[in-house]
């Protein structure tokens, strides 16, 4: 087994998908966390861009190798160690749903976070909570449920990687809904509870170490 | 060989890259290009898993939605994917920030105030430039960037790349004098004999 070392922010952000891939294989990585105060002093360290070389995080090294943008890391990991799919078209469906729920939350951080206008912020936030996300919701509970019934996961018949980006990116768009956003969906909050008692999965949220998304309203 | 058809509006934009993998691939295909005032009866057939194209269908059956998900599995089908799960990750990073250009484009020719976008332009420029150095050490990191992005054949990293870069002339037209083997590389992709052909005879569009 390689050891692997994924180097990311301090926040759940766009690295906890992969630290939850590991988790869930049980692969041992050491999850170097960096703050943002810090980002800039180590980017220096790396004039070349050996190591991030898109100048961005996370980045993934392992064996000599180094692997830059989070789903194509995320990606990696699943197609390593069994969560992406069974077949092209069953990592294809895989595929479709983690792209589809990356539309619903990024512009969350483009249109909140970075959003300096209260007025603008706000407008959208309405947008975001009556039109956006419940026709993002929509359309993943009929695929959930088009998956024999929808009491399992989105693709076969075991967890991949579009539950495991399912399940963690729900408590943001929650966060910036309510709490209750996800009863009008009774799959797919089925299923955000079923990806999260998975034993390994559940150890992970358990000890995980805080990280500070939620402060940033 | 399964039938297919490939759904969108008669632009590049999100589709040209999985067009791309068909002509490479010789595999047989619908080229449907939706028009605008036809869509939003489409859109309401609910035939479109999120509501938006580009979608694929298959033999009929299914309706593979989200474009990179197309393209990387026609890429995985077609044998333009990469060779092995670390090979399939580097195209997958050329695929990502490939998007980051296509979107600061995508902005740029939308835009409809001047003086707005003059400034996105500029500061466009500077992030592409970025982003092309990076492609540019890639591209040297295999095996001196004679060949290809990724591995010793031709990927859809490579089409991708290709296909975005036919968007300089909106932002700098001759931005890859600067980085020659990357200037080298969309060359070659375009002198191969199936993308040519499907140069030549593809729809002309704006965008």
């Amino acid at each position: 087994m390689p050891k692997y070392k994924l180097t990311y922010l301090v926040f759940r952000g766009r690295g906890e998908v992969i630290r939850l891939l590991f988790a869930a294989a049980g692969v041992e990585f050491e999850d170097v966390r960096v703050t943002l105060k810090d980002w800039p002093a180590m980017k220096e360290t790396d004039p070349e861009r050996k190591r991030f070389l898109f100048n961005q995080l996370p980045i993934l090294e392992f064996d000599g190798h180094v692997l830059a943008q989070s789903h194509a890391i995320a990606r990696y990991v699943a197609n390593e160690f069994g969560f992406a799919g069974n077949t092209n078209l069953e990592k294809a469906k895989v595929d479709m749903i983690v792209s589809a729920v990356e539309d619903a939350y990024s512009p969350l951080v483009t249109n909140v976070w970075y959003e300096k206008d209260k007025a603008r912020k706000e407008a959208w936030f309405t947008e975001f909570r009556e039109t956006l996300l419940p026709k993002s919701l929509t359309a993943l509970e009929k695929l959930l449920t088009a998956n024999g019934g929808g009491d399992g996961f989105f693709v076969g018949d075991s967890v991949t990687f579009a539950d495991i980006m399912f399940a963690d990116r729900v408590d943001l768009l929650v966060f910036h809904s309510s709490p209750d956003v996800l009863d009008g969906y009774p799959k797919l909050k089925a299923l955000k509870s079923r990806v999260e008692a998975l034993p390994k999965i559940a150890e992970w949220i358990k000890k995980r170490p805080y990280a500070p998304d939620f402060e940033f309203h | 060989m399964p039938q297919y058809r490939l759904m969108y509006f008669n632009i590049r934009a999100r589709a040209e890259t999985s067009r791309m993998i068909f002509a490479a691939a010789g595999v047989e295909y619908e080229d449907v290009r939706v028009a605008r005032e036809q869509w939003p009866a489409e859109k309401a057939s609910g035939k479109y898993p999120f509501g938006q194209m580009p979608c694929l269908e298959i033999d009929g059956k299914f309706t593979l939605a989200q474009s990179r998900a197309i393209g990387r599995y026609l890429a995985n089908e077609y044998g333009l994917a990469g060779k092995d799960n670390l090979e399939k990750a580097k195209v997958d990073m050329v695929i990502y920030v490939c998007e980051d250009i296509y979107v600061g484009v995508r902005n740029i020719f939308f835009e409809k105030d001047e003086t707005k976008k003059a400034e996105m332009k500029a500061d466009f420029v500077v992030k592409a430039d970025s982003i092309l150095a990076a492609l540019e050490k890639l591209l040297i990191a295999n095996n001196g960037g004679n060949g290809y992005l990724v591995g010793d054949s031709l990927t859809w990293a490579d089409l991708e790349f290709f296909v975005r870069m036919e968007y300089a002339p909106f932002f700098n037209a001759a931005i890859l004098d600067q980085y020659p083997k990357l200037k080298a590389l969309a060359e070659r992709v375009s002198s191969v004999p199936e993308i040519a052909a499907w140069l030549k005879k593809r729809p002309k569009t704006d965008f």
